[in-house]
């Protein structure tokens, strides 16, 4: 039955595309007569300047390994995943598959398992592992952090936010800076942005050590009616809808609200963007002190592509110290090698001319937020969990729905297909 | 000669034929195959006869609320862009100012859905009502409804106004001689006589009302809870965020059947409501 529907789509497709030309070779990949191998790589860029950053990386491959070529696709990252599970189901898929780590539940079946060189920050790789598998090699890595506005923790008279601090403060800060109709603290539904500050809270996790929903677990009853809590007493600013994804940190640039949990990938805009002193702080400490989820994304191999030998090699070069000192340099992300992470710095630095101090202390909490984190391993069917998490806890938010009954709806949904 | 023509005829019907059989009926066709089975987007597949249609109606939770929802926002949608478009099309008739009416109501309909739906979430957003009206379970989909009546309407208005300019003089001047004024007029004269416009905009309003999708997606992500999940986003989840292509062919096929009923009582009715002869 798949034979008639792949028959049928390869008819459309030939139809519209052509062929590969002079050379051999299945999805994913083709040899040249000469021996010169061509990869697909397959990533997601948002501007012309991301694309050009991903451009000089596959220049950097042919440089270093002569015998390989790279055809690179590029997708926006909202419909990254989208057009790569399509692309898998067609068998149109490239060799060269960049992954993040949260999505990595659903392609663990189709990805090469690598095996990771020195250098790499353990975290990084730890995030983009599945059943002991290293299954994608990593670029960069990120933890969550609390920003906030420094002139209104100034102008309240409270002590600025720092390692160390606890759930108690960040709840007398959320509720002193509420005022004026400004909210002391932006709320969120997103995966890490929330789940983070509830691991924090009280250790509450949302899968199991073998990586099944747990929701309905009383850790988790008790953190989320906490969150909640925070708009009960009106520090915190409940999302409008659930349509609204990223409302916590936009609140926060915006200047609507005075803290926000936002990861350390968004550092350098909020600091640009924002009309204020951005403060950044790890987490506030609960019963067993700081903690956040990372993430991180990086560079994988199809199990399915016909030169893995090269598509390896590929990789390696991605993630080797040449690729990641560029991609530092122009401030694409937190290296996952230890080595270049400073170039990160200078960049920010750089960046934010003025603002030097505050720089430093962001990337001590980075620093610190990392030494507290682990990796959110994340179920087959995450975007359906994360989509019911939109929907139910802003019910909680409100007060229309208890956390507990909300939790248990989430988790019976979520069942199928984990 | 005759086989001249029938050549032609099938050089120009050939490339809409197999245009139409590729893509409408092979996919049509392979949907209802795909509805049969347990097809994940990635793996193989499995032959599980009616099971996806007994968890849609048995076991997911969503489904019969999604349904719910969809029938309450073709409820409301309806009979207002109805209304609303024909009240101001009646009353844009009698304006000198009347092209300049015209497209000044058409243009939500002619701006992109997103667009016209981000800005909305804005204007929800400034009305600050706490929670927000897109945050409560009883005020969304109304919310959802309001936002897609001022989207929707100026199609159907552009389709009454020119029927009503189009309406027969002779008959309406014989209507106001034998005394027929105000509601009489619309009710027993005007209405009948653009019947036909009306039949059309109702029968395609409900088939794009039921089809719902882009307003409550951008709106409130079928949020809290499950208050604005609509059938088409209960197909896109099943398909796109589950990736299960079964089930999404089967929920599209049960929408596509309440469509085909409610459409086919629709046209049955016409009989006794809409008059074709001027």
């Amino acid at each position: 039955m798949k034979g008639f529907l792949a028959a049928g789509l390869a008819l459309i497709l030939g139809a519209t595309a052509c062929g590969g030309g002079g050379a051999s070779g299945t999805a994913g990949g083709a040899k040249q007569d000469d021996g010169t191998v061509t990869l697909d790589w397959e990533m997601w860029a948002g501007s012309e300047d991301e694309k050009a950053q991903l451009d000089h990386l596959a220049k950097l491959v042919t440089q270093q390994n002569p015998k390989i070529k790279i055809a690179l696709r590029t997708a926006p990252f909202n419909d990254y995943f989208t057009k790569l599970q399509t692309e898998f189901a067609a068998g149109k898929q490239a060799c060269i598959v960049s992954m993040q780590s949260l999505r990595l539940g659903a392609y663990a079946d189709l990805l090469e398992p690598l095996t990771a060189p020195e250098g790499f920050a353990p975290a990084s790789l730890e995030a983009l592992k599945m059943g002991g598998k290293q299954l994608a090699l990593p670029y960069d890595l990120a933890s969550m952090l609390v920003y906030y506005n420094k002139d209104a923790f100034a102008k309240a008279g409270l002590p600025e936010p720092k390692a160390g601090w606890t759930v108690a403060d960040f709840e007398k800060a959320a509720k002193t800076l509420s005022t004026g109709g400004k909210a002391g603290f932006g709320m969120s539904f997103s995966d890490l942005h929330t789940l983070s500050l509830l691991l924090s809270y009280n250790g509450a996790a949302p899968v199991t050590q073998d990586v099944k929903l747990q929701l309905d677990s009383q850790p988790m009853v008790d953190a989320l009616t906490w969150y909640a809590g925070l708009a009960k007493s009106k520090s915190g600013s409940v999302p409008a809808s659930s349509a609204e994804g990223g409302w916590g940190e936009t609140q926060f640039v915006n200047g609507n609200a005075m803290m926000a949990v936002d990861g350390s990938w968004n550092l350098g805009s909020h600091i640009k963007d924002a009309k204020f002193d951005v403060g950044l702080a790890p987490l506030p400490a609960g019963a067993n002190g700081s903690k956040t989820y990372v993430a991180g994304s990086g560079f994988g191999v199809a199990k399915s592509c016909p030169y893995k030998a090269e598509a390896i090699k590929v990789v390696e070069t991605l993630t080797g110290k040449d690729a990641q000192a560029y991609l530092a340099g122009v401030g694409r992300g937190f290296p996952s090698r230890t080595e270049q992470q400073a170039g990160y710095e200078e960049f920010l630095v750089k960046q934010n001319a003025g603002k030097a101090a505050d720089v430093k202390a962001a990337m001590g909490a980075v620093r610190e937020g990392l030494a507290g984190g682990t990796p959110l391993f994340t179920t087959k069917n995450w975007d359906n969990v994360n989509k019911l998490m939109a929907q139910y806890f802003l019910q909680v938010y409100t007060g229309a729905q208890a956390p507990k009954d909300a939790l248990a709806t989430i988790q019976q949904q979520g069942a199928r297909g984990q | 000669m005759r086989t001249r023509e029938t050549w032609s005829a099938l050089g120009f019907a050939t490339p809409s034929v197999l245009g139409l059989g590729l893509f409408t009926l092979f996919p049509v066709g392979m949907a209802v195959v795909m509805s049969f089975f347990n097809w994940p987007m990635l793996g193989g597949s499995e032959f599980i006869g009616l099971d996806n249609f007994r968890y849609l109606f048995g076991e997911d939770p969503d489904f019969l609320a999604a349904l719910r929802n969809t029938f309450v926002f073709t409820g409301l949608y309806v009979p207002l862009n109805i209304l609303l478009a024909l009240g101001l099309a009646f009353w844009i008739s009698n304006s000198r100012w009347q092209n300049l009416w015209r497209v000044l109501f058409f243009i939500p309909a002619i701006t992109p859905m997103v667009a016209n739906a981000v800005i909305f979430k804005l204007l929800f957003q400034l009305v600050g009502t706490e929670p927000n009206l897109l945050a409560d379970g009883r005020t969304a989909l109304l919310s959802v409804v309001a936002m897609s009546v001022w989207q929707g309407f100026g199609y159907n208005m552009i389709v009454f106004s020119a029927a009503i300019n189009e309406m027969p003089k002779p008959v309406l001047e014989a209507a106001s001689l034998d005394g027929a004024t105000g509601l009489r007029r619309l009710v027993s004269v005007q209405l009948p006589l653009i019947s036909p416009a009306l039949f059309f905009a109702t029968t395609m309003t409900v088939i794009t009302a039921l089809q719902v999708f882009t307003q409550p997606y951008i709106l409130t992500a079928g949020g809290p809870g499950n208050a604005t999940e609509t059938l088409v986003m209960n197909v896109y989840q099943a398909g796109f965020q589950s990736r299960d292509l079964g089930l999404a062919a089967a929920a599209a096929w049960v929408l596509f059947a309440i469509i085909l009923v409610v459409t086919f009582v629709q046209f049955l009715g016409q009989k006794r409501w809409v008059h074709y002869e001027s």
